[in-house]
């Protein structure tokens, strides 16, 4: 219509509807692109921010992974050093080189973590990462984590655990079908708070009674020997196995990590320690002629041991009347110049023989609580070590007396250690019928120990040994005796060695200690988690 | 008149051509209106969907981190393999009410996140698969953790419309780890 009025107004309007209809092609498809590009911008978030929780999660797997890898061994623990695999080409956002750790995965979920520990919070400045020497504390463990696009990384702040804080008792050894690890004799009479476990054969002879909480037959692919029976497992607690055994350090390579010696050699190591020990500096008694027992510094005076051999008889002249190392002490006061004391304050003591009989003239005081000397408190270690193993077996046939706390009902059993290295010896702890104290009259009760024991001297599995019976590891014996003149041995914390032994009624109290010092297993974190988002 | 009219007829002409062609690109225009409009929903749905699903995989997974390796529950012990298995999923409706970890059944959630009694009503399906590794054996087919045991976790939401998976999300848990 338009166009017929005129062939001007027709050649105004020719193209107005094409025009409108560009006009409108234009618009539209800007507000759909547009649309679709908040769209998709939208749904690329999305996606972004799952994969990034997905990361996060995957950062949080690699930490744990890493945790129970540091906990698959004793003293020297595998763990995840701060390098680069050569292969690697990932590179975490802002850092000059391939992500550091070992990468790992979880199956049935896109992407990787990458996880190591060190020493140093080498992400936070862009330091060079410093490798965990397996023994400082704290520590840290970094994992890194990718999922299609989205990076995360977590951070843990970790201390060592102490091999203290998992059983009650473990005997480490196993040689074979012919050798028994554990061992009950037919007056044991052996109860057990705690879990307890063991890699290798154990021998319950008749008459035996036991009664144990959770244990862990350990090591069923090579310990084709009995192990314990369900019978002896207390209702309510569970009886489990597993394929592989629990592996230990040897207590000498302990010994090793915490001094930090470098020797490779046994003896040089044990010598080295010996040079370092608190033998000269930690051993205290009481002051002549003071009138109180009380421990403290204005009534005990420092002693230097004459030898790094703990004993109260003199075993190499048993016609003379000595006492040994506690010759060398004053009375205590208020005992009428019978008993002499011999106290142990913190520290490290290098012996190569412990021989202390029943004697109510001599008594053995651990004093963590530094009360005689005054100084800090802090843990009593005994390294008992001897090469070339000339000492025999050891045994502590004493009550040990041990200080605690002010206001504590009890001594702490982080506080005193007794590592045993003395391969194919024993260390006895025994409590002896008709036993009397300094007045004559009778000694009732148990003899308790606060503390730990641990007596590693075999690598875990260790073959070949059944041929020489000698060189067979390290035992820890508690032997009770039952009847009314007698008593029982208590061990309140932990016992670890290669093989143990009960005899007469025993109990072991597990109590969770900790000591930096401790062989470590696995790692505690100390609550320091940074998610790096 | 006839000089005058030629003109006119070319404009019909043109009119006409343009009109058709208007109307053809309007049309195709907002059919790709249409279309894009319909992408655009699709992608917005498909995204609220997958926000939805990462929330409740990681709700989920943060769940089984509160409850501890310990707290989870546990599964078949395979001898052979040394590992275990479990799957099921948390039912907020499990246990009369208080909650619990239910075996072997999924836990129904609708567009919004909010868990549904099944299906029928359902966008979302939730289901967890948990396998241990490095655990002790007990007497019969049970088994029990240890430090070095592994708790794999791994959370897989799926539409309950065509049974694809949206995503899967996991973690492993250890004793005394995060």
């Amino acid at each position: 219509m338009i166009a017929l009025t005129g062939s001007r107004n027709g050649r105004r309007t020719r193209g107005v509807a094409l025009l409108a209809a560009l006009a409108y092609v234009v618009v539209a498809t800007m507000m759909i692109a547009s649309g679709l590009y908040l769209s998709l911008g939208f749904t690329s978030q999305t996606w972004a921010e799952a994969r990034s929780e997905s990361a996060a999660e995957l950062a949080d797997a690699g930490i744990n992974n890493e945790l129970a890898t540091i906990a698959t061994t004793v003293g020297n623990p595998p763990f995840s050093p701060p390098t680069a695999d050569p292969s690697e080409t990932m590179v975490y956002p802002g850092e000059g080189h391939p992500v550091y750790g070992r990468k790992g995965a979880i199956a049935g979920v896109d992407g990787n973590f990458w996880v190591c520990t060190t020493l140093n919070e080498w992400w936070r400045s862009g330091t060079t990462p410093t490798t965990w020497d397996g023994q400082t504390n704290p520590y840290w463990i970094t994992a890194s984590a990718y999922v299609r696009g989205s990076w995360r990384r977590a951070t843990v702040r970790v201390q060592k655990r102490s091999i203290f804080s998992q059983y009650a008792f473990f005997a480490d050894g196993q040689y074979g079908t012919l050798d028994d690890i554990v061992t009950a004799d037919a007056t044991a009479n052996v109860t057990v708070a705690g879990m307890g476990g063991t890699n290798g054969q154990v021998k319950l002879s008749l008459g035996s009674a036991l009664s144990l909480g959770n244990i862990l037959n350990a090591n069923r692919a090579n310990c084709l020997g009995t192990q314990f029976p369900s019978s002896v497992v207390r209702a309510g607690s569970v009886l489990t196995t597993q394929q592989p055994p629990k592996s230990f350090d040897r207590t000498i390579d302990s010994m090793k990590r915490v001094f930090g010696i470098t020797a490779t050699d046994d003896l040089s190591a044990g010598l080295a320690l010996l040079a370092r020990s608190s033998n000269s500096t930690g051993v205290y008694t009481y002051k002549p002629l003071v009138g109180s027992a009380t421990l403290s510094l204005a009534n005990c005076t420092k002693v230097s041991l004459p030898s790094s051999a703990l004993e109260n008889y003199n075993i190499l002249n048993v016609l003379l009347p000595t006492k040994a190392c506690w010759d060398l002490c004053n009375v205590k006061p208020g005992t009428g110049g019978k008993v002499k004391t011999l106290i142990f304050e913190p520290g490290d003591y290098y012996l190569n023989d412990i021989n202390l009989n029943y004697d109510a003239s001599t008594e053995l005081v651990i004093d963590p609580m530094a009360l005689a000397s005054g100084g800090t408190p802090g843990p009593v270690r005994f390294w008992v070590y001897d090469v070339p193993l000339l000492g025999g077996s050891d045994h502590i046939d004493l009550p040990v007396v041990m200080t605690k706390a002010s206001g504590a009902s009890a001594p702490d059993p982080s506080l005193f250690r007794i590592y045993y290295a003395k391969d194919g010896y024993t260390l006895t702890l025994n409590r002896k019928p008709n036993l009397k104290d300094y007045t004559g009259a009778n000694l009732t009760g148990d003899f308790n120990l606060y503390g730990c024991l641990y007596g590693i001297t075999k690598p875990t599995n260790a073959s070949g040994l059944i041929t020489n019976l000698l060189w067979y590891g390290s035992k820890v014996t508690l032997a009770g005796t039952a009847g009314a003149t007698g008593g029982g041995v208590v061990v309140n914390g932990s016992v670890i060695a290669d093989r143990i032994g009960f005899s007469g009624p025993c109990a072991i109290n597990f109590a969770s200690s900790s000591d930096a010092s401790d062989p470590g297993v696995g790692a505690t974190i100390l609550g320091s988690y940074l998610d790096g988002k | 008149m006839a000089n005058r009219r030629a003109p006119d007829r070319r404009v019909g002409g043109f009119v006409l051509i343009e009109a058709v062609l208007a109307v053809t690109i309007l049309a195709v225009t907002t059919a790709g209106v249409f279309v894009g409009w319909s992408v655009t929903v699709r992608h917005n749905l498909d995204s609220h969907l997958n926000a939805q699903a990462a929330q409740l995989a990681r709700a989920e997974i943060e769940r089984a981190k509160l409850n501890g390796a310990n707290g989870l529950p546990f599964g078949a012990y395979s001898a052979s393999s040394g590992t275990a298995a479990w799957s099921g999923a948390y039912d907020a409706t499990a246990n009369a009410g208080t909650g619990g970890w239910v075996a072997n059944l999924p836990v129904y959630y609708d567009a919004s996140g909010t868990r549904v009694a099944s299906a029928a009503n359902a966008s979302l399906v939730l289901m967890d698969t948990l396998t241990d590794s490095g655990v002790l054996a007990t007497q019969g087919s049970g088994y029990a953790l240890q430090p070095t045991s592994q708790r794999g976790i791994v959370v897989t939401v799926t539409l309950t419309s065509d049974g694809s998976t949206v995503l899967a999300m996991g973690t492993t848990l250890v004793q005394g780890g995060l």
